[in-house]
């Protein structure tokens, strides 16, 4: 690449990187749901974003492959930069790589548990697959967030138009319906993919604040 | 700004963070980083050093930031608003951006330009896109602390793929994502 495109694609990255959402917005914050009980008791060596293949792998997990993305944001909208996001869920079959999961036929393919932490624009992003269904929930997948300073935040995302979403006592139990509503998310269809590839969005408001300096001086800048 | 008592090159300043390059030849494991101002002086704050800690940068929904030959932009047409981007094709040769992958040859100190002759990595550099490994065409420093990782793209069918780099085994922390479409 010629040295010059290089400076004018730096120049359009840094402008992306550092367009803030500075403004008040009114957002319903993410619930706080429970962290069940398969969060991975020996977490797997590879942890990174791409639960879709284990280190050098050259076998794939089983499964429709989702882009899982999103932001993490504070209470007014503001990305939330540093946020570590962890996420663990079911393989195809239905399995955790819990040593208690109920399901014991694991896709040994598959990651289990990823995570990321967030820069400037608080996204996240994470290749994985549907999760599996087991019996008495939901297909929902779990997420942690720690903002550094702050308590560790537990919630669960589940996929919109299902039927079992009518009957899982953890998504109902969300009391709040608007509330609810923000944790169950479209997964569609990437256009033109021929691996049959879904995406989905979810946007984590949490009831961080951004610090007002900080704030302050981003509008200024804008 | 100071790591262990060392000027750091700063490249930016902004209301949230200061981005230097970390002086070269560290040795030690760890550091303690001041940043001064005519305010003042910042409290240390300790920082874990390594050799190489490679990171690619990333657009939004975790496509990478990559370019064709000619310069254009990779990824969906929405990546990036007034910005022409297209899908990447099979066989196509990609460059990737990003940071922490090591020493080059000749070795640029951090606060020195670059010639005409960007400086080529010393260490084994793999490209990981999907399950496929990738040797790169080139992989090289073109400005102080920007890595171009550039490669040319396996045979594959149209989707998004997740793409990882490793330099020395070590392997970028996040993947990022490369849509293809033939």
């Amino acid at each position: 690449m010629h040295r010059r495109d290089f400076f004018k694609l730096m120049g359009v990255g840094g402008l992306f990187f550092t367009t803030r959402r500075a403004f008040a917005q009114a957002l319903t914050l993410t619930p706080s749901q429970t962290e069940g009980p398969y969060y991975p008791n020996v977490l797997p060596l590879d942890r990174d974003n791409d639960l879709l293949v284990i280190n050098d792998a050259i076998t794939p997990s089983i499964g429709e492959i989702s882009w899982v993305s999103g932001r993490i944001l504070d209470r007014r909208g503001d990305p939330i930069r540093g946020a570590l996001v962890e996420i663990w869920q079911a393989d195809v079959n239905g399995a955790y790589i819990h040593t208690a999961s109920q399901i014991t036929k694991r896709d040994a393919g598959f990651q289990g548990y990823g995570k990321f932490i967030t820069g400037s624009t608080g996204e996240y992003v994470f290749r994985t697959v549907k999760p599996g269904i087991y019996p008495g929930r939901t297909r929902h997948i779990h997420y942690a967030v720690t903002i550094p300073g702050q308590q560790r935040f537990t919630t669960q995302l589940y996929e919109a138009g299902l039927a079992l979403n009518n009957n899982d006592s953890v998504l109902n139990g969300i009391r709040d319906a608007a509330q609810r509503a923000s944790v169950i998310t479209p997964w569609t269809s990437i256009p033109g993919s021929r691996i049959g590839e879904i995406t989905t969005r979810f946007d984590v408001v949490t009831g961080y604040t951004v610090p007002d300096k900080i704030v302050s001086d981003a509008c200024q800048n804008l | 700004m100071q790591v262990d008592g060392r000027a750091a090159a700063v490249l930016s300043v902004s209301p949230e963070e200061i981005q230097v390059l970390t002086p070269d030849n560290f040795s030690a494991a760890s550091a303690q980083v001041v940043v001064a101002n005519g305010n003042g002086t910042s409290d240390a704050v300790s920082i874990e050093i390594r050799s190489r800690m490679p990171a690619l940068f990333l657009e939004a929904n975790g496509h990478l930031t990559a370019t064709r030959e000619d310069g254009s932009r990779v990824g969906p047409a929405d990546l990036i608003t007034d910005v022409e981007s297209l899908p990447a094709r099979p066989g196509d040769l990609i460059s990737i951006f990003g940071t922490g992958f090591g020493r080059t040859d000749p070795e640029v100190p951090s606060m020195s330009a670059i010639g005409d002759a960007l400086p080529n990595l010393v260490d084994a550099v793999t490209v990981r896109v999907h399950t496929s490994a990738i040797t790169p065409e080139a992989a090289r420093l073109v400005k102080p602390g920007y890595y171009e990782i550039q490669f040319r793209l396996p045979q594959l069918e149209d989707g998004d793929y997740a793409v990882a780099v490793e330099v020395a085994g070590v392997r970028t922390e996040k993947s990022g994502r490369i849509h293809i479409r033939g």
